[in-house]
């Protein structure tokens, strides 16, 4: 679309967008380095992730000011108020995002500590393949995002059944374990909480590339369709 | 981005139908089916006026092209536009004004209650009391400001005797929010008040003739920030009464005062909507481009 006759508001608009690009990148990044803090048994690790979560917070709040600032001083309307509304939306989501890494994170530094040896690799093996899959839709959403892709995006909202479907598969395994070796009962309930964060990353993918579909054909200022969390 | 119009059709986005229906959308319910190159709802069910395929030329220049609108009943319709889009033009078309001025011709059809405002047997002093208008400046005339409320229902033998008009004056001044600022004072001239009030005067004026459709030509664009806020709460209130066409370059004014809103560009009506429509999901490219401050 053609730029605004006040050129500067285009520089504003661009700039917020990056912003939350920039911090979906960082939050998936402390995703990562959550679950892998957590597959490692590296409690510093993990620690390293929740101080890094401060960013996070200032991401959010600093996208949210902006918001605030260019709808005070620009009255944006049409489909400059929906971008604007779609940044602050993406926002929300990514600062969960970051939660859900900080929860990971925290459960990697109780899990360390819970027992004198380590839960077998074996006992990660679900968590590891869960995160691949939702970091992966993730990244895909916010790709959709930046290029506002709606077939991609919608590819990237029937995927998230495949994560609900790993977490049931994740819980039976977790239950077989702990049948085998009873003394694992804490460590497995750690290790649910720490797959359902990883779930709720999925679900925030979804939104994401929900928002693209609404972003696109501009339906963005209306009530969500039914089914959508956030 | 030219600014040409030529298909206004081929500039329409193809859009998902929205599902919510919101008041202000309720409001322009369709009237019957019109065959219009306009997007969105140009009728409304039991119109005030109505305007049909509306032409008018300056000498050769064609200042308004087939614009067909209906003026609701009880609400407020802003025209925006950009400068020389021909709102002002259309909007002094509905009480004739445009007569005043020689090199204009207006064709195609303006009805009042249904009745052609344009009919040789119209009475265009009886139509300008019905159709009122209030201009950019306040123009009170350089009389008191009872006299300036009190001129028109007595040149229209709408008042019988004094304690009659003395009432229609308090009335038409309450109406207008201006009764307690002036009521001392009813022999000043109003031409010493401040613009805000001498804008509301012309209001009372316009008023006191009890007309249906009230007429506003940027009413607000030679006030300060306060008097602006209050004659749009006046606007708002006078809306139970009348009917309401507000020509403005404020888009947020617009959006503010107005149920429905017109989107001229270079003599065509382009798009006509709710309001909240208009301003949130505009259909056509160039009430969106307009709008979002893209060109204007």
């Amino acid at each position: 679309m053609e730029g605004h006759i006040v050129r500067t508001f285009d520089g504003e608009i661009l700039n917020l967008r990056i912003r939350a690009l920039q911090m979906g990148g960082y939050a998936l990044d402390q995703v990562q380095r959550a679950v892998q803090a957590l597959s490692d048994g590296d409690a510093a690790a993990a620690a390293n992730v929740i101080a890094r979560h401060d960013l996070v917070v200032e991401y959010a709040r600093g996208i949210e000011e902006e918001t605030v600032a260019l709808i005070a001083r620009r009255q944006p309307v049409a489909s400059d108020l929906t971008t604007i509304l779609g940044v602050a939306r993406v926002a929300t989501d990514l600062e969960r995002v970051g939660n859900a890494a900080r929860k990971i994170a925290r459960i990697a530094i109780q899990l360390g500590a819970s027992t004198e040896d380590m839960p077998p690799q074996r006992f990660y093996h679900d968590v590891r393949r869960m995160a691949r899959l939702a970091t992966g839709m993730l990244r895909e959403a916010l790709d959709c995002y930046d290029r506002l892709d709606v077939a991609r995006s919608a590819e990237v909202i029937g995927r998230d059944a495949e994560v609900d479907t790993e977490l049931q598969l994740a819980l039976r395994e977790l239950l077989t374990f702990v049948m085998e070796d009873p003394r694992r009962i804490g460590d497995m309930i750690h290790t649910v909480f720490a797959l359902k964060a990883i779930e709720r990353v999925g679900d925030h993918a979804r939104n994401i590339a929900g928002l693209v579909a609404r972003l696109a054909s501009r339906e963005l200022l209306e009530a969500p369709p039914a089914g959508v969390t956030s | 981005m030219s600014t040409e119009l030529e298909t206004p059709h081929e500039l329409m986005r193809t859009r998902v139908p929205r599902t919510t229906v919101s008041a202000a959308a309720d409001e322009s319910k369709p009237g019957e089916v019109l065959e219009t190159k306009t997007v969105g709802q140009v009728t409304v069910a039991d119109p005030v006026m109505t305007a049909r395929k509306v032409n008018v030329h300056y000498g050769n220049k064609h200042a308004i092209k087939d614009v067909s609108i209906d003026i609701g009943r009880n609400s407020v319709i802003a025209f925006i536009g950009p400068s020389g889009c021909g709102k002002s033009t259309f909007l002094r078309c509905l009480n004739r004004m445009n007569d005043t001025i020689e090199s204009a011709k207006v064709t195609g059809e303006i009805t009042l209650d249904g009745g052609d405002i344009y009919d040789k047997r119209e009475d265009v002093v009886q139509l300008r009391a019905r159709v009122g208008m209030v201009f950019q400046k306040p123009n009170p005339f350089p009389k008191s400001i009872y006299e300036n409320i009190a001129y028109g229902p007595r040149i229209h033998g709408l008042v019988a005797n004094r304690p009659d008009l003395d009432e229609v004056v308090q009335t038409s001044l309450q109406k207008a929010g201006l009764w307690e600022e002036v009521k001392d004072r009813l022999d000043n001239p109003g031409t010493g008040l401040s613009g805000g009030q001498q804008q509301r005067l012309c209001i009372a004026r316009a008023i006191a003739v009890d007309p249906e459709v009230i007429l506003m030509d940027e009413p607000c664009s030679a006030l300060d920030p306060i008097a602006t806020a209050r004659i749009e709460d006046l606007i708002d209130e006078l809306r139970q009464n009348y009917a309401i066409v507000i020509v403005t370059h404020s888009m947020q004014q617009a959006a503010r005062v107005s149920q429905r809103t017109a989107y001229f560009h270079l003599g065509d009506l382009i798009e006509v909507g709710a309001t909240d429509m208009i301003f949130t999901n505009p259909r056509h490219k160039l009430t969106e481009d307009y709008i979002t401050g893209r060109f204007g």
